[in-house]
């Protein structure tokens, strides 16, 4: 158990007890279940590739898609530059495949497997479609896909979103039902070149969410998928897939956590999202993957490219993420705003305690005219752990009337963590406006004038107004799997440092 | 050695402290300087010895590079409490490599201006070392503006001692390629250093700023401030790293880059980076990128000021905020006046 931190006086007691009740020994999603589950053999070569494809029951296309980035990234080297410090991974020492046993593809809820519905249960995270279709009071309308291990078990409130011509359900099933859209789409995002951790996805990738939302379409609820990695020593490597059409909304939220264990286990994934002309995706993760215990042993690694592809004109899409587990995190969701009038946000808390290290930010990269791009990002350090943001702004010379603003800040509650800053912005037009500001001290005049004026002093004035500011970003939440961001909400941000 | 295997030694993009300053493929073969050995000129006061010696075995890539061509250095003493009437001149670095060594000693103060004006078509590889001792106080002002074709590369270690002051101001006009780079170690509690710069590029002219600030002692207060100005097909890089150790605390840092792009093909490429240990620390960094504000142009406009005038007299107060607190009131006039000059010139008033 921990001895009390010297922590300096600015920093809200409050404060401290949130960060602190996400340590390692407070992890609540640390449990094991003991589900049947059928495993490839162990290790990474062609024989495993064929092997994933054939149990997924692919066309000969998408398997000669796995093996040619497969022979690939066997010419790779992984890269080094992150701020982040770990063992060699050895990529034999894992296996790539592994479901549960009972299941041939997600099946209609009174079908899957109950120990595997107690496991969600546990989770908090509701599978039940009748009492919301009842319209019960208070009941969440949220659609899931349910991803454990490798495989989607199931996917609620299907039939209803069909009826609004919404598709959502496994990426493994929209290959078999919707080949054309996959096809169209994948890899149009993130390039199978595109780097090292995203070159192994597209070889072994397991499963994942696909979305597709029909032109005008609003959908009707959230979409969620909820990645639950169960077996030992394996890796997770999903692929998830969401496209808007010409003037489509949609909001999707990501969640996923892992048992307690001693070794490391990878996850690297890919999402792609291409929003068309007048469309909007807010896409949200709550990340809780196991950290690693309190002396920096096991944890998730966290290795994912997340990309957004603002194609059409006046397309939107904004990212929030609440970063709390994992051991090493690298990640960096983008947005490429290709379309006139294109908007990319991305909102970030990310929390780091014990050994845990994080290197994440965005890369808003603006090639219409006119485009938009907002980046709040909010790093807190306990522990012994390293929190980085890593973030790219940039205007291609005819991204003319590019405006982006940037903040990104950070706390270090006691003396034996690290918060780091790497922001690059390349600008190639005068027309554009970049502005990006690190301090947490700079809040506005006339608000701070508006507080006092009523009688508040200085330091309520400012505390109000940060806190304001954190719920506003953990606002953008929907509330349904965010127990961690519910307990963020009394985070204050006094005294932080950037 | 060749000028093939010096080039070979060079550093490139893939090394990402010089991702935006590629000088491997700035320099050719045949480029005067690239093999030989600088030969500086120096006007010393009463007091200041400029002597050869052995140099120190170098740590970073440049300065390796110059320490195969020459294990001497030109050294630079300020005697202990000294306080030199006269700044030191340091001139004629037109070409070849360079090596420095600065030494100030306790409680001694000094004023070093260094003027970069290289040969056409040449290359200068300037390597320095500094260290203030206890209580030392040193100014530096560094011009520099190279033809658009000389490739210069100018590493400044500072070795900062408890209770020194620095100040530094650099104002550059480019070159084919330039780089500017200055490593401030503190290497003791209490030091103060401003280190604020000032770019005005056009043609094809490419200026890289770089410093990095390493406090590893509580108490410091470190500024820094660089504007600049790009126009035609100009490039100006600005990388900044604030980096403060566990037991740097009560450290009060801040830094600025702002740029102003003026024309269509312009680049500015900026990277204000902080690693931070400690907790008890403020530190903070802004970057901005645009243009001149429309609005404060119609105003002067309006007021019968023409277009050209108005540019120049809003990018003149724009940059001079970078040598406010400079106590030389003559050389911060030279200053101005040059960055009146250039302004003259690139808007045609």
């Amino acid at each position: 158990m921990s001895e009390p931190i010297k922590v300096k006086d600015s920093i809200d007691a409050e404060t401290v007890d949130g960060v602190r009740a996400l340590e390692a020994d407070k992890y609540k999603y640390g449990f094991d279940s003991d589900i049947e589950q059928e495993f490839a053999p162990k290790g990474l070569n062609e024989d495993i590739v064929r092997f994933i494809s054939e149990k997924k029951e692919e066309p000969e296309w998408l398997l000669e898609w796995r093996l040619e980035a497969y022979r690939r990234w066997l010419t790779l080297e992984e890269p080094d530059w992150a701020m982040v410090d770990y063992p060699e991974i050895d990529f034999q020492d894992m296996y790539y495949y592994a479901s549960p046993v009972k299941k041939e593809g997600p099946k209609s809820l009174d079908e899957v497997d109950p120990e595997i519905l107690e496991v969600y249960n546990k989770l908090g995270i509701s599978l039940k479609e009748q009492e919301v279709l009842a319209g019960v009071e208070g009941a969440p309308k949220v659609a899931v896909d349910a991803v454990f291990d490798s495989v989607s078990v199931v996917t609620t409130f299907k039939d209803e979103l069909a009826k609004h011509g919404v598709i959502f359900c496994s990426f493994s099933e929209a290959v078999k039902d919707h080949p054309d859209l996959v096809k169209k789409y994948m890899g149009s995002v993130v390039p199978v070149t595109d780097n090292y951790y995203a070159t192994l996805n597209n070889a072994v990738f397991s499963d994942g969410s696909f979305v597709y939302i029909p032109p005008g379409v609003r959908c009707p609820m959230e979409l969620s998928t909820y990645f639950r990695m169960n077996a030992q020593g394996t890796g997770q490597f999903e692929r998830t897939l969401i496209i808007a059409d010409k003037g489509s909304y949609v909001s999707y939220l990501e969640g996923c956590t892992a048992p307690m264990r001693d070794e490391n286990q990878l996850h690297a994934a890919i999402v792609e999202i291409i929003v068309h002309e007048d469309a909007e995706v807010k896409y949200s993760t709550v990340q809780n993957w196991w950290p690693g215990d309190s002396e920096g042993n096991g944890g998730v690694y966290n290795f994912v490219t997340k990309r957004a592809d603002c194609r059409g004109a006046n397309s939107k899409v904004s990212w929030t993420q609440v970063e709390t587990g994992s051991a090493v995190t690298w990640k960096y969701p983008s947005c490429i705003l290709r379309g006139d009038n294109s908007q990319g946000e991305f909102y970030s808390i990310a929390i780091t305690n014990g050994y845990q290290q994080a290197d994440t930010g965005t890369k808003m990269i603006h090639l219409g005219k006119n485009t938009k791009s907002r980046v709040i990002s909010k790093g807190i350090s306990a522990g012994k752990s390293n929190s980085t943001y890593r973030g790219l702004v940039s205007a291609h010379r005819k991204a003319t009337g590019a405006r982006n603003f940037t903040q990104c800040d950070s706390l270090l509650i006691g003396n034996d963590c690290g918060a780091h800053t790497v922001p690059y912005v390349e600008s190639d037009t005068p027309t554009a406006q970049f502005e990006h500001e690190a301090t947490t001290s700079k809040l506005s005049d006339d608000q701070l004038f508006y507080c006092r004026q009523r009688g508040l002093s200085e330091e309520d004035a400012v505390a109000l107004l940060v806190n304001g500011f954190c719920r506003e970003v953990l606002q953008e939440l929907p509330m349904e799997f965010a127990v961690e961001a519910q307990k963020l909400v009394a985070i204050s941000l006094e005294g932080s440092v950037g | 050695m060749l000028p093939s295997a010096v080039i070979e030694k060079l550093p490139h993009r893939r090394m990402e402290a010089w991702k935006w300053t590629d000088v491997r493929r700035a320099v050719r073969d045949e480029v005067s300087g690239l093999s030989s050995v600088m030969t500086p000129r120096f006007t010393a006061p009463d007091g200041v010895s400029v002597t050869q010696g052995a140099a120190h075995p170098s740590d970073h890539v440049m300065g390796r590079l110059a320490q195969s061509f020459s294990d001497q250095s030109w050294n630079i003493y300020i005697p202990r409490g000294a306080k030199a009437a006269e700044p030191v001149l340091i001139e004629d670095m037109n070409r070849g490599h360079g090596r420095f060594a600065v030494m100030v000693d306790e409680g001694a103060e000094a004023t070093f201006v260094e003027y970069h004006k290289g040969k056409a078509g040449s290359f200068a590889n300037i390597e320095q070392n500094i260290h203030l001792a206890k209580g030392a106080k040193l100014i530096r002002i560094i011009v520099q503006d190279d033809p658009d074709d000389m490739t210069r590369i100018a590493t400044s270690c500072i070795a900062a001692a408890e209770g020194t002051k620095l100040e530094q101001y650099i104002l550059s006009f480019g070159g084919a390629l330039t780089r500017l780079e200055t490593r401030l170690y503190g290497e003791g509690a209490n030091i103060e250093a401003v280190m604020n710069g000032a770019y005005l590029l056009s043609g094809s002219k490419h200026t890289d700023m770089t410093s990095h600030t390493e406090l590893s002692h509580p108490d410091c207060y470190i500024r820094q401030s660089v504007k600049g100005v790009v126009t035609d097909k100009a490039k100006a890089v600005f990388q900044g790293k604030f980096l403060v150790r566990r037991d740097a605390q009560h450290t009060d840092a801040e830094m600025r880059h702002d740029a102003l792009m003026l024309s269509e093909r312009a680049e500015v490429r900026a990277k204000p980076e902080l690693e931070i240990y400690a907790d008890d620390v403020a530190c903070a960094h802004g970057n901005t990128i645009g243009a001149l504000d429309d609005s404060a142009l119609f105003y002067m406009r309006q007021r019968g000021i023409s277009l050209a005038e108005a540019k120049a007299l809003l990018t003149e107060a724009f940059l001079a905020s970078v040598f406010d607190d400079m106590d030389d009131e003559d050389m911060r006039e030279s200053l101005m006046g040059q960055i009146k000059n250039w302004l003259g010139a690139s808007y045609g008033v």
